[in-house]
């Protein structure tokens, strides 16, 4: 069996101010770094045969206290797992880019919207699939990944793996510092992967480390 | 203010989904549907360790197959509620397996290849019939009816719905309630006791996500990446 984990980036200012921010290098607040350490002491004991991050700021920051732990890890970085590149939008409220592109919502139409100078949903969802497809299958049938990426970055990776229409991404939230996993047996691999864990945050409110 | 800004409702409904505890026929690998197996120890172990993980949740009302696993395992989240009556729904049984209920998978398997081959295969799936049961097509329709029905009866915009099922009568609600493909709800695993959380969308209202997915974090103490240890 292959478990692919998709971990989201701690807290940013960005995400504070509800701001679109793809390609535009956020860092972490006090508190992602807060949200990184538990991530970190929650991951400490797992085995990953790979370990993966969009080489974005936030993710990098929110990767590092792990990888202090387990000093063991190395961690190859891309820039196919950055978030959507919003172009001229980039910096942009949500609520003023929900207003001058209310098709962005469209269930049906939204995937195609190109912003000016950035990318569609679509495109940036094919751009995460590629890379994605291209990692399992380095790593063959029996592996555990791990990648740190961004919302719309792992939407998209689960959403493609798992046979989902673009646009169901949608359906999917994520939570800074959450943890979600999809699965695949060979057998069943051609079928689609299977969502077996989303948006877990258990170690953010109340987890005791152990082991 | 933005009208946008207006709109945000900032408590959006609730439905959390459980899936019910341990049975013999999950650990058998038996075509368990309407067959009405209790809980095993474990599995009432599991609900009660549900049931404290959800003492603590205020939740306007509680939905459940009306089968004695689902019923037992609502029980054990009421017993922190005593003011919640479990509505129970026929509709949010597990499949009718028909001439299969009871038969373990692997002879159904042995018995009929062909017909098994279909059923393993996500992409021929959804138009299985199960001799003397029911057809999957019939089951999409009538959990998408009760989903319909239980969403419409809790129209408060902070409503706080919990809702008991099985495994596959979950699938099939989860997927008609975040509106996936039919063909899709298969790709989404939930284990017993599992939580799952879907919020209705803050800016558009009848849009569901899902914020938490098959959560047992209870059953352990420690949520299941930890399994990965080797």
């Amino acid at each position: 069996m292959t478990t692919l984990y998709l971990v989201r980036h701690g807290e940013t200012d960005g995400n504070v101010a509800d701001i679109a921010s793809g390609f535009t290098d956020d860092e972490l607040t006090e508190k992602g770094r807060a949200q990184a350490e538990l991530l970190g002491q929650r991951l400490k004991n797992c085995h990953f045969d790979a370990i993966y991050s969009s080489d974005s700021k936030r993710t990098l920051q929110t990767a590092e206290p792990f990888l202090k732990l387990r000093p063991d890890y190395s961690i190859e970085t891309s820039p196919e797992l950055r978030e959507r590149w919003f172009g001229d939008c980039e910096g942009y409220p949500w609520h003023r880019l929900r207003e001058e592109y209310p098709e962005l919502l469209d269930p049906d139409l939204g995937s195609d919207v190109k912003l000016p100078g950035g990318e569609s949903d679509r495109e940036h969802s094919e751009r995460v699939a590629r890379f994605t497809r291209e990692i399992v299958t380095r790593h063959g049938d029996d592996a555990t990944i791990l990648m740190f990426s961004h919302g719309g970055s792992i939407k998209a990776a689960a959403a493609h793996m798992c046979l989902l229409r673009v646009s169901d991404k949608w359906r999917l939230k994520t939570d800074n510092a959450g943890i979600s996993s999809i699965i695949s047996e060979p057998t069943w691999r051609d079928d689609g992967w299977q969502i077996d864990l989303w948006n877990d945050t258990y170690h953010l409110n109340g987890f005791q480390p152990h082991g | 203010m933005s009208t946008s800004e207006l709109i945000v409702n900032p408590s959006p409904r609730t439905i959390t989904l459980v899936r019910h505890g341990e049975t013999q026929g999950n650990i058998d690998d038996k075509a368990h549907g309407h067959f009405d197996a209790p809980l095993t120890e474990l599995g009432r172990r599991q609900a009660e360790a549900l049931g404290k993980r959800l003492a603590g949740t205020k939740f306007d009302a509680i939905y459940s197959s009306d089968l004695q696993r689902a019923v037992d395992t609502a029980n054990a989240i009421t017993a922190h509620h005593p003011d919640l009556q479990i509505q129970t729904r026929p509709q949010l049984r597990e499949y009718h397996f028909g001439d299969y209920e009871d038969s373990l998978w692997d002879e159904v398997g042995d018995a009929e290849p062909d017909f098994y081959r279909r059923w393993k295969n996500l992409s021929t799936r959804i138009d299985i019939e199960f001799p003397g049961g029911e057809t999957m097509r019939g089951i999409w329709d009538r959990v998408g009816a009760c989903a319909n029905e239980i969403v419409s009866n809790h129209q408060d915009e902070n409503a706080r719905i919990l809702i008991v099922a099985h495994g596959g009568s979950l699938q099939a609600l989860f997927a008609h309630i975040l509106k996936l493909r039919n063909t899709n709800q298969w790709c989404f695993m939930f284990e017993n006791t599992s939580v799952t959380e879907l919020y209705e969308h803050p800016y558009t209202p009848d849009m569901w996500r899902v914020g938490l997915f098959n959560d047992t974090s209870h059953l352990n103490g420690i949520g299941r990446i930890d399994r990965s240890r080797r």
